[in-house]
């Protein structure tokens, strides 16, 4: 099947950096989707993205290439997937490598994921910080994501307690 | 950096994270504790968690619906009106919860792991539950056998290579074997019908099967104050016939091959005080009334230390804890090898074989001694007739810790020790290859504490597989409920437990050992 010559789109990121990139790839996007989809004509200004950075558009537009052509979340899908997220938090190996970034970049993706509404990329992002979460104790969890811990000591000795149940069962 | 996120984002985060990690999350600071009580889809994830749940039915009801129908439940069960929630499922709602409480309150849970199985009877039906996908993080599928009815609670075992259900019924004076198809719940197609019933005037604990071969252990109620004697009866499962019977003691004897049994006969001098331990190997097609066809002697047992174990030949035999918890306890006795003090066992086969291929040979011989807490193992050639080697420096000692209550399950070289009362389970790799390349034995231990695993749902199963995996030797912890059961698979690479939490929630573990 011959495809039709794919349109290339500029998008420009908050500190001036521009992407041009193949429709498709950008269209992994729910956001830019819309926004491409409520332009008729052809349009050579860049799309603004003012929320999103160079270097986190770069690692997002690594992950929408990667992923090009998959089916995109239906509203049925979604659903489906609401009912068996519970259960598994896997990343499959190539998002899992991805991913493998600091703790800034893994928020700001989170963030960009949101915003443009990709809901895969932000998925895999929650997912990971969940695994991070997962198995620490509250102190531990305090320190791995530096969060000062503002329970008066009362207070503290009180949710421990509310909290107990949960820890010898 | 995590707060700096949206709390929307967060809350996201959040709903990827299981319940008693959520549980914690509320106890990080004040904003994560504001955003978990504020958002009902976490707060009824930790309901569930509470109430030992996993909500993974598709229906419509709102969140707050569910919510209140959860608590509802959570009450109703606590005031001991046990009820399914109408919304809610249970990984094993398919099993009444009221069977569940009736078996809790008989403090017998009839549920036990075999091989990928997670078995749950009640009195006639058995439902099975195929956990081979959980581990692979599928879903379980659920299959029910409807067998005969038995009038008592029967004994059942599952041999999955065979597609064998065997269960075992106790009638009075009698004691009855029947195979059911594992596939089908009805007779099983390689049995040509009932077995004859086995006589057994008080008890009958044990049973080992070997392809079509039975060997049970029929306890003749004869207690001498420092042994258990009683008799093998040898069956044919397929051909429903008895062979023939040979006497033993401890309920020790296994399958040499489809040719031999080997028992363990005790006899004491009660002149002397001593202990005489023989080995006798049978065959199994002779008659009843043929002698053994060779006999390992043990030389008497003089001191009240235990004998230094290169004395006895290459030994096997196990004190069956079950019959060894009566009489020799508290007492100061002449002879030494009590059961509580000694805990002997012998293994003789590598993996295990299927009915029509026969693989077991007697290649391990292990002897473990809990007095000195030490084990020494053999590598033995049998050659299937009448000897069995070992070569002469192929003993060696591997100090391991022991006590006498610990429950030793052996399989090939790999050993695994259930800590009694102390929720710690240990493997041990006794390493071949270091006996057959400089005569030292290794059974290091690493000992480390794994992450608790006391709540991970079952159909968590893939995430214990990642956070533990299991070097060869090792030793993990494993916190229980105080009375509550584990059961233990084990073969070469993998160990499955099934835990039991509360209220009718079963917990299987499976934790992959990385093959050395």
């Amino acid at each position: 099947m011959a495809a039709p010559a794919t349109q290339q789109i500029k998008i420009r990121c908050n500190d001036e950096k521009e992407f041009t990139v193949d429709r498709d790839v950008l269209e992994r996007s729910v956001l830019i989707k819309n926004m491409l989809e409520d332009v008729t004509e052809q349009q050579d200004a860049p799309i603004p993205l003012p929320n999103v950075s160079g270097p986190v558009m770069a690692k997002v537009l690594e992950y929408c290439t990667h992923h090009r052509g998959e089916p995109l979340p239906s509203a049925d899908t979604e659903q489906s997937q609401d009912e068996t997220r519970k259960r598994t938090t896997d990343i499959s190996e190539w998002d899992q490598k991805f991913i493998t970034v600091d703790q800034e970049m893994l928020f700001e993706i989170i963030l960009a994921a949101n915003y443009l509404d990709i809901k895969s990329l932000l998925d895999v992002g929650c997912k990971t910080v969940a695994n991070m979460i997962k198995g620490k104790t509250p102190e531990e969890i305090r320190k791995l994501f530096n969060i000062v811990n503002d329970f008066t000591p009362e207070e503290e000795a009180q949710i421990k307690k509310e909290n107990e149940w949960a820890e010898d069962r | 950096m995590l707060l700096d996120l949206p709390e929307e984002l967060i809350s996201l985060v959040f709903s990827w994270v299981d319940g008693r990690s959520l549980v914690r999350c509320q106890q990080v600071s004040r904003q994560c504790a504001r955003i978990i009580q504020r958002d009902l889809q976490l707060t009824y994830h930790i309901t569930l968690f509470s109430a030992n749940m996993i909500d993974n039915i598709n229906h419509n009801a709102s969140l707050a619906e569910r919510s209140a129908c959860l608590k509802s439940f959570i009450k109703s069960r606590e005031e001991g009106n046990w009820s399914t929630p109408k919304v809610l499922q249970s990984p094993f709602s398919h099993i009444p919860l009221d069977i569940v409480a009736k078996f809790e309150s008989m403090q017998w849970w009839p549920a036990m792991t075999v091989s990928n199985f997670l078995v749950i009877s009640d009195l006639t039906c058995f439902y099975f539950v195929d956990t081979s996908e959980v581990a692979l993080g599928g879903r379980a599928h659920q299959r029910e056998l409807r067998v005969a009815e038995f009038p008592k609670i029967p004994h059942f075992y599952i041999f999955p290579e065979q597609n064998l259900l065997l269960i075992k019924e106790f009638r009075p004076r009698q004691l009855i074997f029947h195979p059911f198809s594992l596939e089908t719940g009805k007779g099983h197609p390689k049995a040509s019908g009932a077995l004859p019933p086995v006589s057994f005037p008080l008890n009958s604990n044990d049973f080992v099967l070997y392809g079509e071969y039975l060997l049970v252990w029929v306890d003749h109620g004869i207690r001498h104050p420092y042994f258990t004697k009683g008799r093998f009866t040898i069956l044919s499962w397929t051909r429903g016939t008895i062979y023939r019977t040979v006497p033993g003691s401890y309920a020790t004897g296994a399958f040499l091959n489809d040719r031999y049994v080997i028992c363990l006969h005790v006899t004491a001098e009660i002149s002397t005080g001593y202990l005489k331990f023989r080995l006798d190997v049978y065959s199994i097609h002779g008659q009843t009334s043929d002698p053994p066809i060779i006999c390992f002697e043990y030389p008497p047992i003089q001191s009240t230390t235990f004998p230094d174990v290169a004395l006895l030949p290459p030994a096997v035999f196990l004190a069956n804890r079950s019959l060894s918890s009566t009489s020799t306890r508290g007492k100061r006795l002449p002879f030494i090898a009590s059961p509580e003090d000694s805990v002997l066992t012998f293994c003789t086969q590598d993996r295990g074989g299927t009915h029509e291929d026969l693989p077991w040979q007697l290649t391990s011989v292990f002897l473990i001694s809990s007095i000195l807490s030490r084990v020494r193992a053999a590598e033995a050639t049998w050659d299937g007739q009448h000897t069995v080697t070992i070569p002469p420096n192929g003993w060696e000692h591997f100090t391991v810790p022991m006590w006498n209550q610990d429950v030793l399950y052996l399989y090939g070289t790999r050993m695994l020790v259930e800590r009694e009362g102390s929720n710690v389970l240990t493997i041990y790799d006794f390493d071949r290859k270091s006996i057959a390349e400089n005569g030292v034995g290794t059974a290091s231990s690493k000992s480390f504490t794994a992450p608790d695993v006391r709540d991970i749902p079952w159909v968590d199963v893939k995430q214990v597989d990642e956070v533990m995996p299991i070097p060869p030797v090792q030793s993990f912890k494993l916190d229980v409920e105080p009375n509550s059961a584990i059961d233990l698979d084990l073969d070469e690479d993998t160990v499955m437990f099934l835990t039991e939490g509360r209220q009718g929630a079963f917990h299987v573990h499976s934790l992959v050992a990385s093959a050395s």
